[in-house]
C-alpha cells in the first residue's frame, strides 16, 4: 500500500474524516475528535496506511493550519473587546500558567523526589494548544465574553509558557551540571528575546500587511495576501526559532486593530469557509502522530502530570479571574477551555531531550527519555479531553447557540 | 546568500509578491497571470534561482492540485443545456482545431526536416491545450457569454482528443521507425487502443467520483462542510489519475460535470462561490511555479523545428477552430475568435513529450535517440512562447467578442 500517492491519501482522508466528524457530532463530541480518531486508525498505531514518512512530508500542512489558527486568534482580539474583558484576562493568563507550573512541579517532586525532573515537567505544563479550542469555537459558532477570553488566553499564554519553560529548564540543567556553560540569566534572556522578537516580527509584518491590504481593491485578493503573509511568518519563525503562534497572532492582531471592521469581517468570513478544511488535515495528522503504544508508559508520573496540570490550569484560571474581577461565567468555566496540549509541548520536550542528552550525565539522559515518553502519552489524553472540555465550558456559559 | 529559506517562506513570498506583480501588469492591460509568471521566471531557475529544481519538485503537488481545481471548475461550467445550445459546432470545433494543429505542424516539420517520424511526433504534440491560462483569464475578467462557454467546453474536452491523437500518431510513428530500422514490430492495434482506454477510464473514474460526490454534497446539511468535501474529491481525482496514469484533467472535469448536471442550481452555485475565494490563490501559485520552471537556457533549442511548430500550431488551431465553427453553423463571433483562446500549451504537452522521449530512448536506433533528445527541449522552448502568448490572445478574443466588461 506504500505506492498510494500522497494526494490520494490526503483526499480520501479528508472525505472520510468529514464523516467521522459527523459521527462524533452525533454523540455530541466536537468533530475534531472524529478526525483525530480516523488519524489514529490510519496512522502508525493501528493500520499504518500513513507512514511516518508521509506524516513528515505533510507536516507543513500542520504548520500552515497552526499559523491560520493563530492568525484567527489575533484577528479576534480587537483592543476594544480586550479592554472590556478588563485586566482580569492578564491575571488569568499569569495565574493559570504559574499555577500549572507550580502544581505540577510540586506534585512530581513529591512523587519522585527528583527536583530537576520536577522542574522540567512543571515547565512543560503551561503550554496549551490553541487549535483545539479555536476549532471548537468555530464549529459551534460560539460568541460571547468567554469566547473572547478563551481566544486571548490560549493565544497569549504561549508566550508565557515559553518564558517559564526557558527559565525552569535552564535552572534544572544547572542543577544537574553546575559547571554548565548555560547560565541562569541566559536561560531567561534567551526565551524572553525569542518572544519579544516574535512579537516584533509579527507587528512589522502586520503593519506591512495592513498597508498592502488597504491598497488592494478587489476583496477577492485579500485571502491570497493573507495566505502569503501567514506563510512568510511561519517560515520566518521556523528560520529564527521564534514562536509561530505569537508571530502569526500578532499579524492578525495588528490587522484587526488598524483596519476597518468591514474588511476584517469579510476576511474572517472567507477564512471561516476554509478553516474546516485546514482543521481536518491538522487533527487528522495529529491523530496519525499519536502513538497509542506509548499510553501504557503513562504510569504514575503521567497520571500525576495530568492531574497536576488540570488542577493547576483550572485553579489558576479561577484565582486569576477572581483577582481580576472577571465575570462569574469566565471564572467558573474558562479553565475547562484551555486544557488542550499538543505540538508545542512535544516540541519543547524534544528540546529537553536534545539538551539533556548533550549534558551526557546518566541522570540527565534518564530524565530526558522519561520526559519525552510521558509528555507524548499525556498529550494524547489532553488532545482528546481539551476540545471536549472547551465545548463543555462554552455550552455551560450559554455561548453556543441553539440554532443547530 | 548562503542561507536557505524554508519552503513555506518561499511560498509565502511568492504569493505576496505575485499578487502585486499581477496588479502591475493589470495596469498595462495584461492578464494578472502574466505577472505571476514573470515573477516566477525572475525568481526561478532561469534568473535568480531562489527557487531551484529541488524546491520545484517538492511543490509539484501544488500544480497538480491547481490543475485539478481548474479542470473541476471547467466541468462545473458545462451544463448539458448550455452545451446543447452551443450545438454540434462544439464537437466539430474540437475535432478540427485538434486535427488541424496536428496536420499543419506535421506538414511544416516534414518540410523543414524531411523526416516523417519527426514530423509525426511533433504533430502529435500540437493538439494539447493548457486550460489553466484560458480559465484564469475568463475568471479574472469575469467574462460571460457564448464564447466563454465555448472556450470552457473546448479547452476541457480537447484534452481527450489530444491524448487520442497523440497516442495514435506516436504509435504509427513508432511503427514506421521500427520497420525502417528493421526491428520487430509491436502490435499497432494494441498501442492504439491504449490511449482510447485511458480516456474512457478517466471519464468513467471521474464520473463515478462525480456521482458519489454529488450524492454526498446533497446529503450534507451544513454548507460549511462542502469545501472540505470538494477539496477531498479533487485531491482523490488528481491522486488516482496519477496513480493509474489517467488524464488528471478529464477525471476532475468529469467530477465537476456530473455535479453541474445532476444537482440543484443552488448547490452548484454554492460550490462555485466557495471555490471562487480559493481560485485566485491557486492561480498565483500555479502560474508562479509555471514561470519558475521556465528555463530560458532551452530557448536556443527552438531552432527551425521550433519555429515550424509554433507557426503550424497557431495556424492549425485558428484555422481549425474557424472551419469547425463554420461547418457547425456557429456565428461569426465564435468562428473568428475561438482559436485565439486555445493557444496556451504547457504541462500536458511537456508531459507527453517526456513520454515520447522515454519510449524512443529505449528503441535501438540512432534516429530514435535523436528524436528522444530533441523533442523535450524543443517542446519546452515552444511552451515558453505559448504560455505567454496564450493568455494574451485569450484576452483579445474575449474582448473582441465583447464578453469582457470594459469598465475595469
Amino acid at each position: 500500500m506504500t505506492s498510494l500517492p500522497l494526494i490520494t491519501v490526503v483526499g480520501a482522508a479528508t472525505i472520510v474524516s468529514l464523516y467521522m466528524g459527523r459521527l462524533a457530532r452525533k454523540i455530541h463530541l466536537p468533530s475534531l475528535v472524529g478526525y483525530m480518531i480516523l488519524g489514529v486508525i490510519l496512522g502508525r498505531s493501528v493500520l499504518g496506511v500513513l507512514s511516518q514518512g508521509n506524516v513528515q512530508s505533510l507536516s507543513f500542512l500542520s504548520d500552515v493550519a497552526l499559523g491560520f489558527v493563530a492568525f484567527t486568534i489575533g484577528s479576534e482580539l480587537n483592543i476594544g473587546a480586550l479592554k472590556s474583558l478588563g485586566k482580569g484576562i492578564i491575571y488569568i493568563i499569569i495565574a493559570e500558567s504559574f499555577a500549572a507550573f507550580i502544581v505540577v512541579t510540586g506534585a512530581v517532586w513529591a512523587l519522585t523526589g527528583n527536583f530537576p525532573m520536577a522542574l522540567i515537567f512543571g515547565s512543560l505544563a503551561p503550554a496549551s494548544a490553541p487549535a483545539g479550542t479555536v476549532a471548537v469555537i468555530q464549529e459551534y459558532g460560539a460568541k460571547g465574553t468567554l469566547t473572547k477570553a478563551l481566544y486571548a488566553v490560549v493565544g497569549f499564554d504561549d508566550g508565557l509558557a515559553i518564558v517559564i519553560f526557558g527559565f525552569a529548564s535552564a535552572a534544572a540543567r544547572n542543577m544537574l551540571n553546575p559547571d554548565s556553560s548555560m547560565s541562569l540569566a541566559q536561560g531567561i534572556l534567551q526565551p524572553t528575546g525569542e518572544i519579544l522578537l516574535s512579537l516584533v516580527a509579527g507587528c512589522v509584518f502586520g503593519y506591512i500587511f495592513t498597508i498592502l491590504s488597504r491598497r488592494l481593491k478587489p476583496l477577492t485578493d485579500i485571502p491570497s495576501l493573507t495566505f502569503g503573509f501567514v506563510a512568510v511568518c511561519i517560515g520566518i519563525s521556523q528560520w529564527l526559532h521564534l514562536s509561530l503562534i505569537l508571530t502569526c497572532m500578532m499579524l492578525g492582531f495588528v490587522l484587526t486593530n488598524t483596519t476597518s471592521t468591514t474588511m476584517v469581517k469579510s476576511l474572517l468570513g472567507q477564512l471561516r469557509t476554509w478553516m474546516p478544511f485546514l482543521f481536518i488535515p491538522f487533527f487528522f495528522l495529529a491523530g496519525a502522530h499519536l502513538e497509542i503504544a506509548s499510553l501504557p508508559s503513562l504510569g504514575m508520573l503521567g497520571v500525576v502530570y495530568i492531574l497536576g496540570r488540570t488542577s493547576g490550569l483550572m485553579g489558576g484560571a479561577w484565582i486569576g479571574a477572581k483577582a481580576g474581577r472577571s465575570e462569574p461565567k469566565i471564572r467558573k468555566y474558562l479553565g475547562f477551555g484551555i486544557l488542550s496540549q499538543a505540538g508545542v509541548a512535544i516540541g519543547l520536550s524534544m528540546l529537553v531531550l536534545a539538551d539533556f542528552n548533550a549534558l551526557g550525565t546518566p541522570e540527565a539522559i534518564s530524565i530526558a527519555s522519561k520526559v519525552i515518553t510521558t509528555i507524548t502519552a499525556t498529550c494524547i489524553v489532553f488532545e482528546v479531553i481539551g476540545p471536549i472540555g472547551a465545548k463543555y465550558a462554552l455550552t455551560k456559559a450559554g455561548e453556543i447557540g441553539r440554532t443547530r | 546568500m548562503n542561507f536557505e529559506f524554508t519552503l513555506v517562506t518561499l511560498v509565502g513570498i511568492a504569493v505576496t509578491a505575485g499578487l502585486f506583480s499581477g496588479r502591475l501588469v493589470r495596469r498595462i492591460g495584461l492578464p494578472s497571470i502574466i505577472g505571476y509568471m514573470l515573477l516566477g521566471t525572475v525568481m526561478g531557475v532561469s534568473v535568480l534561482r531562489i527557487f531551484h529544481h529541488g524546491h520545484l519538485r517538492e511543490l509539484t503537488f501544488i500544480t497538480d492540485i491547481a490543475l485539478g481545481f481548474v479542470a473541476f471548475s471547467i466541468g462545473n461550467e458545462l451544463k448539458l443545456t448550455t452545451l446543447k445550445s452551443l450545438g454540434r459546432s462544439i464537437g466539430l470545433i474540437i475535432l478540427f482545431e485538434s486535427f488541424f494543429a496536428l496536420l499543419i505542424v506535421a506538414v511544416l516539420v516534414y518540410l523543414v526536416t524531411g523526416d516523417l517520424v519527426t514530423a509525426l511526433i511533433f504533430g502529435s504534440l500540437a493538439p494539447a491545450t493548457a486550460p489553466a491560462g484560458t480559465v484564469a483569464v475568463i475568471r479574472e475578467f469575469k467574462a460571460k457569454g457564448r464564447l466563454s462557454s465555448s472556450l470552457y467546453a473546448v479547452a476541457g474536452f480537447d484534452d481527450g482528443v489530444a491524448i487520442l491523437l497523440f497516442g495514435f500518431t506516436t504509435a504509427i510513428a513508432k511503427q514506421i521507425l521500427l520497420s525502417d530500422a528493421g526491428l520487430s514490430q509491436g502490435n499497432l492495434l494494441a498501442s492504439m487502443l491504449k490511449p482510447a482506454l485511458e480516456i474512457i477510464l478517466s471519464i468513467v473514474l471521474g464520473g463515478l467520483l462525480g456521482f458519489l460526490y454529488s450524492y454526498l454534497v446533497r446529503k450534507i446539511d451544513t454548507n460549511s462542510n462542502i469545501p472540505a468535501l470538494t477539496f477531498g474529491f479533487i485531491l482523490m481525482g488528481a491522486g488516482l489519475a496519477s496513480m493509474f496514469h489517467l488524464s488528471l484533467i478529464l477525471v476532475n472535469m468529469s467530477i465537476g460535470f456530473v455535479l453541474a448536471n445532476t444537482s440543484k442550481m443552488s448547490t452548484v452555485m454554492s460550490v462555485n462561490d466557495q471555490l471562487k475565494s480559493l481560485m485566485p490563490l491557486l492561480f498565483i501559485l500555479f502560474f508562479f511555479l509555471a514561470g519558475a520552471h521556465l528555463n530560458f537556457a532551452s530557448l536556443p533549442a527552438l531552432g527551425i523545428i521550433g519555429a515550424a511548430y509554433i507557426t503550424g500550431r497557431t495556424a492549425g488551431k485558428i484555422s481549425g477552430a474557424w472551419l469547425g465553427a463554420y461547418l457547425g453553423g456557429a456565428d461569426k463571433m465564435i468562428r473568428n475568435n475561438l482559436g485565439l483562446g486555445l493557444l496556451s500549451q504547457a504541462g500536458v504537452a511537456i508531459g507527453l513529450s517526456l513520454l515520447v522521449s522515454q519510449e524512443f530512448a529505449g528503441i535501438d536506433s540512432a534516429k530514435a535517440h535523436t528524436i528522444a533528445a530533441s523533442v523535450v527541449t524543443t517542446i519546452t522552448a515552444t511552451c515558453i512562447f505559448f504560455e505567454i502568448i496564450g493568455p494574451l490572445t485569450a484576452r483579445i478574443a474575449l474582448k473582441n467578442a465583447g464578453e469582457i466588461n470594459t469598465d475595469k
